[in-house]
C-alpha cells in the first residue's frame, strides 16, 4: 500500500482511493478492539483528507512494525534472563555467541528498519499535496484565528469554510506570537512564525466539520484556541462565498436597532468589523455574520445566549486571559445588544 | 611520594596518617571547605533529589488539573508556571545535576583515584548548581514565577513577556550552564589523567566512558544554550533585537540554538545513566559485560549523532523539506547505536549462569523494558510525515518522559540501590525497594503509555485544560492514576531510605560482590579513597577468572611495597598517569580544602542578581568580587602557602 506514494500518473487519486478504503478496514478492526474501552478512532486516526491519510498509512506500517521489533526483542529479553546455561564456560564460543547477538540485534535488524523507514519518509514527502486551486490566508491571534479568502473584504474568525475535493493552499502568517495551525483529520501542522509566510495545503475528501488547534504554546489561553474547518461541496462553496461577501444584515426590530445603538456607543465598535456599518476596529474578530458561527472565543463556549451574554459582560470568567476587555453596559442595553448580535446571520 | 618500607612504617601508621592528611576540617570551616569528590556528589546526590521531587510535585499538580475536562482546579497562569518549572527545573537542576552527582562520586573510585581532577572546581561546580537553583527558585518568592515554557519560544518570552519572570529563567538558565561546563572539563580530565596505574583505556569502565563522552557534548552544546538566554536577557533587558523579525531578528534563531543543546542534552542525560546500568547488570549476572567494545563504540556513536538531528524539533517551522529530511535521516540513524547497547544487555543475559533478582536488577531491568517504548516512538517521530501529526501533541509528551523516565530516573533508582551502600555504609532495605520498583513501574506505564493515544486522537501539549466530548476523558484518567501510582511508588523508596537507616545494616566493602574498583574500598569510602593505589591488570580487577570475587581486594589496605602517597607533609598526593594505556606519569600534588570556591559561586549570584533588577552597581560589585574570588583562589596556590 506504502507504494502507492509513488506510482501512477495520477498518484493522489490513486492514493486516495486505495488507501481510504484500506484505513477503513483497519479503523474497523481497531476501533471494535477499542470500542471495549470506551474509545473510539478519531483524529489523526480518522483521516479524512490525503495528507492525513499518508500519516495515517505510515502509522499503521510503524505500529506493526515496530510492535513486532518490540515483542521479539522483549520474547528474546526474557528468555535470555530465564535460560541458565551450565557446563565449563567457552569464552571463545561465548563471544561468537555475543557478537552474533549484536550484529543482528544492533545492525541488521536497525537496517530493516532504517531502510524501510527511510523510503517510506522521502515517498511520504513526496505524495503530500501541494496544489493552490483555492488560496486562503490564515492570521494567528494571541488566541484566536482569523482567516481570508479571495475577496478583499471577506475575512471570517476561527471558522475556515473551503471546498471538498480541492487542493486549498493556506497561507500563514502571526501578527504576535508563534502559533502552529492543526486540522488533524486533515494535514500535518505548520508554524506561524513572525517574519515569514508558511504554506500548507489542505484537502478535504468529504465534507464535514473538522477540529482545529494551536499546537504551538502561544500563551496563558493557548488551550482555548481552537477552530473548525467546514468543508462543503465546490458548488456549495460558491454560494457561501457569494453570501457572506453581502455585507451585515440591517436592524430588522425596535430591540435590534436598540442594541445596534449601544453596540455602536460601548467600546466594541473599537476592536470590531460589522460590514456596512460604521464599526470597523481590527483587534478583534469581525462580526459581520457572527450569528452563523457554532462557538465563541476559538472554542471557549458554545455560541448560544446565555454565554454570550457572559461572554459579552466579561470575557475573562469565560476565558481568563483573553485580550478582549469586559464591556461596560447599562443593565437594559444587555438583552438587546445580543438580540443585535443573533440577528447578524 | 612514599613506597611503604616495612621496615620503618606500619599499615597502621601509615592509615593514620592518611587519615589526617586527607580528613577536612570538623565542623563548619570543613563543610564550606571541602573540595572531597564524596562529599561533592553527596551533596549533588541530595541537592538534584530535592529538585526531583520539586519538580515531580509540579507535574502532579498538572496531572491533577488534567484528570478531567473543563476543571478548574488552578488558573491558567498557575498551570503555565507549573509547566514551565517543570521542564525547566528537570532538566536543568535533576536530569543533568543526577548524573554529575553518581559521575562525582563513583568516577574516582571506579579508576583508582583519590580525588577528581580539580577538587576546587569540582565544589565551585557544586556551589554554582546550588546557587542557580536558589537564583531559579527565588522566582516564587517574588511572584515572578517563569511562565514561557521551558522552551522559552520567542517572542512569546521577549516582547510579549513582561515582568521579570523570564529574566529568571534566562538568566537562571545561563547560571546553572556554568556548573555543567566546569564539571564536563573536570571529569574529560579527571579521566585522561587519573586513573590507576594499568587502567587502560580499553579497561575503562564503562560508566566512565559514557560519562567521557557525556562530558565532551556538554563541553560542544552548553555554549548554545549559555548564548541563547543571554541574547534572550539582552533582548528583554537592554532592548535589543536578536530575535524580532520585525527588526530584522529571527524567532527561529532562538529555535537551532535552543535545540542545538536541546537535543544533545537528552542523550547527555540518558548515557551516563546506560552506564549505570552497564555497571549493575555485569554484577548481578557475575560475568563481563559482553561486547565490551561494542558497547563504547555505540556510546561514542551516540554522542556524535546526537549533533545531527537538532532540526527534528523543528520539522513544522516551514523548512525546506530536503534541508529537514538530512535530519529526518539522521535521527532515525540514532536506531543503529541505541540497538547496539540494547542487544549487549541481551547478550550478557543470555551467556548469565545465574541471575541474582536484587532491588538494583530489578529496576535496571525494568528502565531497559520501558526504555525500548521511548526508543521505539523516538525513531517514530524522525518520519516527517507522521512528525507533522505527531509534533507537539501529547505523542510527544509520551515519548519523551519514556526516554527521560526509563533512561534516567529509573536507572537512578537502581543506582541508588546498587550504590548507596557505598555511600552510606549500610544496605536499603530489598523487599521496600521491590515494592517500590513494582509500584513505581505500573505507574510510570499508566502514566505515560494511554499519552501516545492522546496525541494521536488530536489532543495538543501544554494545554491548561481540554473540553469535554472529544474522547479524551478516560485516558486523561487513567494517566492521572498512574501519576499517583509513581509518587507512591518514589515515596515507598524514600521510606525505605529513612527506616533502613536506622536498621543500619553494615553493607561491608563489596556487598554485591562486584568487580570493579568502587567496591576495592571500605564502606562508607574513607577520606583518601585507596590507602594504596591500586594497579589494574583486568576490566573487572576484583574478579578473578573463574567470576569469584578476589579474597582480599586491592587498595584497602596499604601493603608493603605499595605506591601508598603518605607524605610526611600532609599534601594531598596522587598518581597521574599517562597514556591510553595509563603509564605511571608522577605524583600530583592537589590542592587542599578551600572556601573560594564558594565565594566565587556567591559572587556569581550577586552579578546575576544585579543582572536581574537593572542595577549596574550589584552587577559590578558581583563581577569584582567573582574576580577577587578567582585571585584569592588561585594566589594561594600558586605562592605555596596554602599548604
Amino acid at each position: 500500500m506504502l507504494t502507492t506514494f509513488a506510482s501512477g500518473t495520477q498518484p493522489r487519486e490513486h492514493l486516495r482511493v486505495r488507501s481510504v478504503r484500506r484505513g477503513t478496514r483497519v479503523s474497523a478492526v481497531v476501533a471494535s478492539s477499542l470500542a471495549l474501552t470506551g474509545c473510539s478512532l478519531s483524529g489523526t486516526l480518522a483521516p479524512r483528507g490525503p495528507d492525513a491519510q499518508i500519516a495515517a498509512n505510515i502509522w499503521w506500517y510503524m505500529l506493526w512494525l515496530s510492535a513486532a521489533i518490540f515483542v521479539g526483542w522483549l520474547a528474546l529479553f526474557v528468555v535470555a534472563m530465564v535460560r541458565r546455561p551450565t557446563g565449563e564456560i567457552d569464552e571463545e564460543h561465548e563471544q561468537r555467541l555475543h557478537r552474533r547477538f549484536i550484529v543482528g540485534g544492533g545492525i541488521v535488524l536497525p537496517s530493516i528498519a532504517f531502510a524501510s523507514l527511510f523510503v517510506i519518509d522521502l515517498l511520504g514527502i513526496a505524495a503530500l499535496p501541494q496544489g493552490d486551486e483555492v488560496v486562503v490566508d490564515a492570521v494567528g491571534y494571541q488566541f484566536w484565528w482569523e482567516f481570508a479568502y479571495e475577496h478583499p473584504e471577506l475575512v471570517t474568525a476561527n471558522e475556515l469554510y473551503i471546498p471538498t475535493d480541492t487542493d486549498v493552499q493556506v497561507r500563514l502568517r502571526t501578527e504576535d506570537v508563534i502559533h502552529s495551525f492543526w486540522v488533524p483529520q486533515l494535514s500535518g501542522k505548520r508554524d506561524m512564525v513572525p517574519g515569514r509566510t508558511n504554506v500548507l495545503t489542505l484537502h478535504a475528501t468529504e465534507p464535514g466539520r473538522y477540529l482545529g488547534e494551536c499546537t504551538e504554546f502561544c500563551g496563558v489561553q493557548h488551550a482555548n484556541m481552537r477552530f473548525e474547518v467546514v468543508a462543503v461541496p465546490p458548488d456549495e462553496y460558491q454560494q457561501w462565498l457569494d453570501d457572506m461577501v453581502a455585507p451585515a444584515a440591517e436592524p430588522q426590530t425596535e430591540d435590534q436597532r436598540r442594541g445596534y445603538d449601544a453596540f455602536m456607543t460601548a467600546s466594541c465598535a473599537a476592536c470590531h468589523v460589522i460590514r456596512g456599518t460604521p464599526a470597523d476596529g481590527r483587534a478583534g474578530p469581525d462580526l459581520t455574520h457572527f450569528a452563523q458561527r457554532r462557538w465563541l472565543g476559538a472554542g471557549a463556549a458554545p455560541n448560544d445566549r446565555g454565554h454570550l451574554g457572559g461572554w459579552v459582560v466579561n470575557p475573562q470568567s469565560i476565558k481568563p486571559g483573553s485580550t478582549m476587555p469586559p464591556v461596560e453596559l447599562d443593565a437594559e442595553d444587555l438583552p438587546v445588544l445580543l438580540d443585535y448580535l443573533e440577528s447578524l446571520e | 611520594m612514599s613506597i611503604l618500607d616495612p621496615a620503618t612504617d606500619s599499615p597502621r601508621q601509615v592509615k593514620e596518617r592518611l587519615v589526617e592528611t586527607w580528613s577536612d576540617d570538623p565542623g563548619t570551616p570543613g563543610f564550606f571547605s571541602t573540595v572531597d569528590h564524596k562529599r561533592v556528589g553527596h551533596r549533588y546526590l541530595v541537592t538534584s533529589f530535592v529538585f526531583f521531587l520539586i519538580g515531580g510535585v509540579e507535574a502532579l499538580i498538572m496531572r491533577a488539573q488534567l484528570t478531567g475536562p473543563d476543571a478548574n482546579l488552578v488558573s491558567p497562569e498557575l498551570y503555565n508556571r507549573m509547566l514551565t518549572m517543570h521542564g525547566t527545573t528537570m532538566f536543568f537542576l535533576f536530569l543533568g545535576t543526577i548524573i554529575a552527582a553518581w559521575g562525582n562520586y563513583i568516577i574516582p573510585l571506579a579508576i583508582g583515584a583519590r580525588d577528581m581532577a580539580y577538587p576546587r572546581m569540582n565544589a565551585l561546580s557544586y556551589w554554582v548548581f546550588l546557587f542557580a537553583g536558589i537564583f531559579l527558585y527565588l522566582s516564587f518568592f517574588v511572584g515572578a514565577i517563569p511562565d514561557g515554557g521551558w522552551f522559552a519560544y520567542v517572542p512569546l518570552t521577549t516582547e510579549y513577556s513582561e515582568g521579570l519572570a523570564m529574566d529568571f529563567w534566562a538568566l537562571g538558565v545561563v547560571f546553572v550552564g556554568i556548573s555543567s561546563t566546569v564539571g564536563a572539563i573536570n571529569f574529560i580530565v579527571t579521566t585522561f589523567k587519573m586513573r590507576a596505574p594499568g587502567m587502560t583505556m580499553s579497561r575503562l569502565p564503562l560508566v566512565v566512558w559514557s560519562t567521557l563522552t557525556t562530558s565532551f557534548m556538554i563541553l560542544l552544546s552548553f555554549p548554545a544554550i549559555t548564548l541563547a538566554p543571554l541574547l534572550m536577557a539582552f533582548d528583554r533587558i537592554i532592548d535589543t533585537h536578536f530575535f524580532d523579525a520585525a527588526l530584522g531578528g529571527d524567532p527561529l534563531l532562538w529555535q537551532h540554538l535552543f535545540w542545538f543543546w536541546g537535543h544533545p542534552i537528552v542523550y547527555i542525560v540518558f548515557l551516563p545513566p546506560i552506564g549505570w546500568l552497564y555497571m549493575i547488570i555485569p554484577t548481578f549476572t557475575g560475568r563481563p559485560i559482553a561486547g565490551y567494545t561494542w558497547a563504547v563504540a555505540a556510546t561514542v556513536a551516540t554522542g556524535f549523532i546526537s549533533f545531527g538531528v537538532w532540526v527534528h524539533h523543528m520539522f513544522a517551522t516551514g523548512l525546506p523539506d530536503v534541508t529537514a529530511s538530512f535530519f529526518s535521516v539522521a535521527s532515525l540513524g540514532v536506531s543503529f547505536p541505541t540497538a547496539v547497547a540494547f542487544f549487549v544487555f541481551t547478550a550478557t543475559l543470555w551467556t548469565a549462569r545465574r541471575i541474582r533478582w536484587t532491588a538494583a536488577m530489578l529496576w535496571a531491568v525494568g528502565a531497559l523494558v520501558s526504555f525500548v517504548i521511548g526508543g521505539i516512538s523516538g525513531v517514530m517521530v524522525a518520519v516527517m510525515p507522521f512528525d507533522w501529526q505527531a509534533h507537539d501533541t501529547y505523542f510527544i509528551v509520551a515519548h519523551l518522559h519514556y526516554v527521560l523516565v526509563a533512561g534516567n530516573v529509573l536507572p537512578m533508582f537502581a543506582a541508588f540501590y546498587y550504590w548507596l551502600p557505598k555511600v552510606t555504609g549500610w544496605m536499603l532495605d530489598e523487599r521496600l525497594g521491590k515494592y517500590s520498583f513494582w509500584v513505581t513501574v505500573v505507574g510510570l506505564h499508566l502514566l505515560f503509555f494511554p499519552q501516545h493515544w492522546l496525541g494521536l486522537v488530536g489532543m495538543p501539549r501544554r494545554v491548561y485544560t481540554y473540553p469535554e466530548g472529544l474522547g479524551w476523558e478516560t485516558a486523561n484518567l487513567v494517566s492521572t492514576v498512574g501519576a499517583a501510582l509513581f509518587a507512591l511508588g518514589v515515596l515507598i523508596s524514600i521510606v525505605n531510605f529513612f527506616w533502613s537507616r536506622r536498621r543500619h545494616v553494615a553493607a561491608g566493602s563489596n556487598p554485591w560482590g562486584a568487580g570493579t574498583l568502587e567496591w576495592a574500598t571500605t564502606s562508607p569510602v574513607a577520606t583518601y579513597n585507596f590507602a594504596q593505589i591500586p594497579t589494574v591488570r583486568d576490566r573487572y580487577p576484583l574478579w578473578a577468572d573463574d567470576g569469584e570475587v578476589v579474597a582480599d581486594p586491592v587498595g584497602i589496605d596499604p601493603q608493603p611495597g605499595g605506591v601508598v602517597l603518605a607524605p610526611e607533609e600532609e599534601h594531598h598526593e596522587t598518581l597521574e598517569t599517562v597514556g591510553l594505556d595509563a603509564r605511571y606519569g608522577g605524583v600530583l600534588e592537589m590542592p587542599g580544602p578551600s572556601y573560594w570556591p564558594l565565594w566565587t559561586a556567591a559572587s556569581t549570584f550577586l552579578a546575576f542578581f544585579g543582572f536581574l533588577i537593572h542595577n549596574a552597581a550589584t552587577l559590578g560589585i558581583g563581577i569584582a568580587a567573582v574576580i577577587v574570588s578567582l585571585l584569592r583562589w588561585h594566589a594561594g596556590h600558586i605562592t605555596g602557602e596554602d599548604h
